[in-house]
């Protein structure tokens, strides 16, 4: 299926399959970091910092689609518009919209082996081939202020079991407090994830805390320019870079937030979804 | 019929929802700021331009390794962003790119047409080594076709100037001498510095390179190379955190075209504003027809 002319993206504008809101409420953060407001409060509801691995989906507490309103499952369904904003006191921020694939939680900034607590990851039930698939590290609860790195054993897109990722930077300032989402590389000739088996943190932080592997997708990014700005005309045509994203049956929407100072301000966005006519 | 234009914006809209064959693709990108793990070898210097080619990230760098023989990098080489070929006798069209980073500056997303490496930063006779560089299989006249100084080990502490001794210009003439550019010194001898080479009078690109010159020796080897490339987009970050979107929905033409069939090495520079490392987040669009 697609939108076959302008027409019909004009009828799907004026007729959205689903007018969903959210509103994410204010999160301390470092600037230019990337933030996940997974567990941030407000509506939806906050998701809960996860333990065993698991897939989330629409219905998941927590994620962008799952609060009362019609549900994002089904094909061929596309954003065509997303009006964002965030109530900043510094200019600026970039939301990313994306799917939360598969997550766990429960490991330990000061355990310096192998750690394989709730690990694997869940096997990907949306964008299965892995390609394009990324891995972060989710910080649910503050690590320590000893800046160390850490790496991941993962199984790339190309189903090679074993691969280990180039060391990401990990704990201390900018680091290590909750929700910072440290996003890993991957080993030369990869271009996805679709599991990741172990995390290996280098020398301790100093606090165990608690932080996750999450495998997501970024769906779309909007970046915002201005102070309690609103981005009026981020469609597909003008605001997406010419794109029109498709999501997943079933995908788990949330937040992803750089921002330019040390707060995202209350994050907001309206979506409208289509389906392909 | 293949490879023919976008006839207008129910075209685009068609393509790009998938229709017509049109194949849309996601490619997210992600810069880590690190090198297999570790810092930079070489700290970005404000207002210069440096190479992410073997900067850990998503899709994955080219590993640590410089080129050594002349090479055409594809769309299969790592360090690119391994979009994929477009189907027989279509085009590939660049839609747009969304990018954000820790830090201000500009991201310069270009194809990488033809690399090599090898040069030292102490002979200062003609160095043809792992020169010539090889033919051009895109953007085959050279107009437009930049050359680079890329550095993959620092050079040394003595400022000096490098040109390309030798060069085939857009037009085919051989034997072209570029103009002299800084080379050596603290900003200009760093691993992964990018230094663009001005060409001679009347000159508007390069097909291939013969030779290239340090005027005097640098202090240490190190080892350069010779770098083609085609820039298509520069994407201002004024704002960390922000980020900036381009489209190519306006464009003469709409949608950018990167050739048919084509297998074009799509990578990313960056041209720093300060000595941080950006840390880039984002994706770039595709199409095709």
């Amino acid at each position: 299926m697609a939108l076959s002319n302008e027409a019909a993206y004009d009828e799907a504008l004026e007729s959205p399959f689903q007018r969903a809101r959210a509103s994410k409420n204010a999160t301390t953060v470092v600037a230019g970091r990337a933030y996940s407001l997974w567990t941030a409060g407000g509506m939806p509801a906050a998701g809960a910092a996860p333990t065993t691995a698991a897939v989330p989906t629409e219905a998941t507490a927590g994620a962008l689609n799952s609060s009362g309103q019609n549900l994002f499952n089904g094909t061929n369904r596309r954003i065509l518009k997303a009006v964002a904003d965030a109530a900043l006191t510094t200019p600026g921020a970039m939301i990313t919209v994306c799917d939360r694939l598969s997550h766990q939680g429960g490991l330990s900034g000061t355990t310096t082996t192998a750690q394989t607590t709730n690990l694997p990851t869940s096997a990907l039930t949306r964008y299965t081939s892995g390609v394009g698939v990324r891995s972060a590290l989710e910080i649910y609860t503050t690590i320590g202020a000893t800046g160390t790195t850490v790496t991941t054993s993962y199984t790339d897109s190309g189903s090679a079991a074993g691969n280990t990722s180039p060391a990401a930077t990990f704990g201390a300032t900018g680091n290590n407090t909750a929700p910072r989402f440290v996003m890993l590389p991957l080993a030369v000739g990869d271009v996805g994830v679709k599991s990741v088996e172990s995390v290996t943190v280098l020398a301790t932080t100093g606090t165990a805390g608690n932080f996750g592997v999450t495998l997501f997708y970024p769906v779309i990014s909007v970046p915002i320019d201005d102070i309690l700005a609103v981005k009026g005309s981020a469609d597909a045509l003008f605001g997406f870079g010419t794109w029109f994203p498709l999501l997943a049956d079933n995908a788990c929407l949330f937040f992803v937030v750089h921002a330019t100072g040390t707060t995202t301000g209350v994050v907001q966005a309206d979506f409208l979804i289509c389906e392909d006519r | 019929m293949a490879g023919e234009a976008i006839l207008d914006l129910s075209d685009l809209i068609n393509l790009a929802t998938g229709g017509n064959g049109g194949t849309p693709e996601q490619i997210n990108l992600y810069k880590s700021g690190l090198q297999n793990g570790a810092a930079l070898g070489g700290t970005p210097v404000a207002g210069r331009l440096h190479s992410m080619w073997r900067w850990d990230g998503c899709p994955a760098a080219a590993g640590q390794t410089a080129p050594t023989t002349a090479a055409v990098p594809t769309n299969a080489t790592d360090g690119s962003l391994k979009q994929s070929t477009p189907g027989s006798g279509k085009k590939k069209r660049l839609l747009g790119m969304v990018m954000t980073g820790l830090v201000a500056g500009s991201v310069i997303l270009y194809d990488r047409l033809g690399h090599q490496g090898g040069l030292s930063g102490t002979t200062t006779t003609a160095q043809t080594t792992n020169l010539p560089t090889s033919a051009l299989t895109r953007y085959t006249s050279g107009v437009g076709v930049e050359a680079w100084a890329e550095i993959y080990a620092i050079v040394g502490t003595t400022g000096t100037t490098v040109k390309l001794s030798s060069y085939t210009d857009d037009a085919g003439n051989t034997g072209q001498a570029s103009q002299l550019v800084t080379f050596g010194a603290t900003n200009a001898r760093e691993q992964d510095r990018i230094l663009p080479i001005t060409l001679a009078t009347g000159d508007k690109g390069v097909r291939a390179v013969a030779s290239v010159q340090v005027t005097a020796t640098t202090g240490t080897a190190g080892n350069f190379g010779v770098t083609l490339a085609y820039p298509l987009v520069v994407l201002p970050i004024p704002v960390p955190g922000v980020g900036a979107l381009f489209s190519s929905f306006l464009l003469p033409g709409g949608p950018r075209d990167l050739g048919t069939n084509s297998d074009a090495a799509l990578a990313t520079a960056w041209f720093a504003n300060g000595t941080t490392a950006p840390q880039l987040f984002g994706s770039v669009y595709f199409l095709e027809k």
